[in-house]
């Protein structure tokens, strides 16, 4: 599987990780991960993924938010499509414009993520 | 009185007419005495005597009844003087009446006429007596009251709440210092003034006025925001003997700092619940991975899986006994059983406890105990200092990656003794440190996501050290390792020997 598509799982819950990793790869997705804000901005520019799945709330509860701010203001990882994940009920449109600087997201999902809609997530904004 | 026998004093400068008289009231059980004249009697009544009635003639040497009359009622105003007179003199003695003897007797007389009159005195003296006692008792009866009345204006002055009395027609009749302080406008008007002007607020005139027009007595309750203040308002009816509404009392208290502790209690719980809840949706995450089969199967992958739920599952139970623990600190539900107990025993207790798990992770333990004699022993719950010890050990290897050291060091100075615990593991910086024994605080970084933790072990121990009097000392770097030191009072210390 030489075209397999690359996704980056960013969480500070490593069984969590495990969990979507398990899904994601069983339908042929190859996984990197990283459980900090620093961390995943280092993993992205190196691995160049294709998709992003983020959560929100990490060690501070902006960490998430600045990450997605941070990818998005750097040139190599400006482009790849971000899923964010969040534990608040959050009522925010799903959609937001790249460059807005408050969630520069492309996808809002309610934690916790059901297996089906994470694959059903990953795949719509790949294609 | 009644016990008393009657003292009279006859003035007289006839012996005769001193002796005929004597023997008439002794006879009748009075206790009688003598003088000769007005000088002489007059003398006894300085010197303290007490008389009930005196009986004088009125022509005397030295000093005739007029003149003792006036000299008797100035030591003694309720003195009773009784004037003895011939027919010649009797306007002298209607003069003497009018200056406060109370009658006269004229010459000759039968001892009846006698006795008839100083029963008329004594029963007037008795009168007399009793009307003074009655106004005397009026008299500090109303200073009692006046008395008791400036106490309540003192003591609702002295109240922390504010205090608030409003009549039926709406007017405020009565406010204490405490509400001149919560609402300043009310301060300067004058009483009484309708609640609209003083009580700047519509929600306490509204409450006031429910109370006053309410068909029977309520009390009303409600929270006023005033300022940065949150007050409670209880407003009552005032009842007048008979049941009827006189008008209505409210009383001002500063909930604030309440306000703020059920803020930060509420604000605990919804943290408690995010830290159950995580852990929890991930824990249900993994066992549906394995049991729905959606990623596939893979023997040793759903193991894995189902040994980290299970790992997963047990922290959380540590954090709920934990919490329960640290509630119970909180409530005063949790009393140390404080004993004479050797750290240097429980230490080596809980190192030997903690073998396997520093083996599992490939961390070398070992223990360094001080001479027997330098530690002394220590007034501590055994069972707390166990559990002191037992978190600063598992934090040590928990976060000191495989290869590393603990070393784990008890000493003492006579007034402390103490336990060292120290690693070559991850460390802090100095900002994550002055966090570290906050409710549910964990370092994050891509180490510690990996080690199972609450944020809830340092928070215990901090708590049961400050319980001991005791004191913990933390010293860390980032990648060099860290350093927790706690030391506990020992018995002679602790009891000031
Ligand atoms: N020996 C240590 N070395 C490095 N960090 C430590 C050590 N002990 C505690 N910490 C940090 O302090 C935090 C709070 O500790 P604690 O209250 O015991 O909670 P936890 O259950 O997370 O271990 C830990 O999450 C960790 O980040």
């Amino acid at each position: 599987m030489s075209d397999a598509k690359k996704v980056l799982l960013v969480d500070d819950d490593v069984d969590l990780v495990a969990v979507n990793r398990a899904v994601l790869e069983s339908r042929g997705y190859s996984i990197v991960s990283a459980h900090s804000g620093p961390a995943g901005l280092v993993k992205a520019r190196a691995e160049k993924p294709d998709v992003i799945v983020l959560d929100v709330m990490m060690g501070t509860n902006s960490e998430g938010f600045d990450l997605a701010r941070a990818l998005r203001k750097d040139d190599t990882t400006r482009h790849i499509p971000l899923i964010m994940v969040t534990a608040i009920h959050a009522t925010v449109p799903f959609r937001y414009e790249p460059d807005t600087n408050y969630l520069p997201v492309d996808r809002f999902l309610e934690k916790p993520v059901a297996p089906e809609v994470l694959l059903n997530e990953v795949l719509a904004v790949l294609t | 009185m009644a016990d008393r026998r009657n003292r009279i004093l006859v003035v007289d400068d006839e012996v005769g007419m001193r002796e005929g008289c004597r023997r008439i009231l002794a006879a009748e059980g009075y206790d009688v005495e003598t003088a000769d004249d007005g000088m002489a009697a007059l003398e006894r009544f300085r010197a303290g005597e007490g008389f009930d009635v005196v009986i004088s003639d009125l022509k005397m040497p030295r000093m005739g009844g007029m003149d003792l009359v006036q000299a008797l009622h100035e030591v003694d105003e309720d003195a009773l003087l009784l004037v003895i007179t011939a027919y010649a003199t009797i306007d002298t003695a209607v003069d003497a009446t009018k200056r406060g003897a109370y009658g006269y007797i004229p010459k000759p007389f039968t001892p009846d006429e006698l006795l008839l009159h100083v029963r008329n005195g004594l029963e007037k003296r008795a009168l007399r007596i009793e009307a003074k006692a009655l106004r005397e008792e009026r008299e500090s009866r109303l200073l009692e009251v006046a008395f008791e009345r400036s106490k309540s204006t003192t003591i609702l002055h002295c109240m922390t709440d504010g205090v608030l009395v409003v009549n039926r027609e709406g007017h405020i009749v009565l406010r204490n210092a405490a509400l001149s302080r919560i609402m300043p406008s009310c301060t300067g008007q004058p009483l009484p003034t309708p609640v609209e002007n003083a009580a700047e607020l519509p929600e306490i005139v509204s409450l006031v006025m429910e109370v006053v027009q309410a068909d029977a007595p309520i009390i009303a309750s409600r929270e006023i925001v005033i300022g940065p203040c949150t007050y409670m308002v209880n407003a009552a009816p005032v009842l007048e003997p008979g049941g009827e509404t006189l008008g209505a009392v409210a009383v001002l208290r500063d909930i604030t700092a309440l306000k703020k502790l059920e803020i930060a209690k509420s604000m605990f719980v919804s943290m408690v619940a995010h830290e159950l809840k995580s852990p929890l949706a991930t824990i249900e995450s993994s066992l549906n991975i394995v049991l729905s089969g959606i990623a596939g199967e893979d023997p040793e992958r759903d193991r894995q899986m189902i040994q980290r739920a299970l790992l997963r599952s047990r922290t959380l139970r540590t954090l709920v006994s934990d919490l329960l623990n640290l509630t119970a600190i909180e409530t005063g539900n949790f009393s140390l059983k404080r004993q004479h107990a050797d750290l240097s025993t429980i230490v080596t207790e809980v190192v030997d406890a903690s073998a396997e798990r520093s083996q599992e992770r490939n961390v070398t333990l070992q223990i360094e105990c001080a001479a027997p004699t330098q530690i002394e022993p220590i007034l501590a719950d055994p069972n707390a200092v166990r559990s002191i010890v037992t978190n600063l050990v598992d934090n040590a290897i928990k976060y000191t990656p495989e290869g590393g050291h603990v070393n784990v060091r008890v000493d003492g100075n006579g007034l402390y003794a103490r336990v060292v615990v120290k690693d070559d593991g991850i460390g802090m910086s100095p900002a994550e440190r002055d966090h570290i024994f906050d409710e549910f605080y964990r370092v994050k970084n891509d180490y510690t996501a990996h080690v199972p933790g609450t944020g809830l072990g340092l928070t215990l121990v901090r708590r049961l050290v400050d319980m001991h009097q005791g004191r913990i000392d933390v010293d860390s770097s980032p990648g060099k390792g860290s350093s927790f030191a706690v030391s506990f009072p020992t018995v002679a210390y602790a009891t000031g020997l």
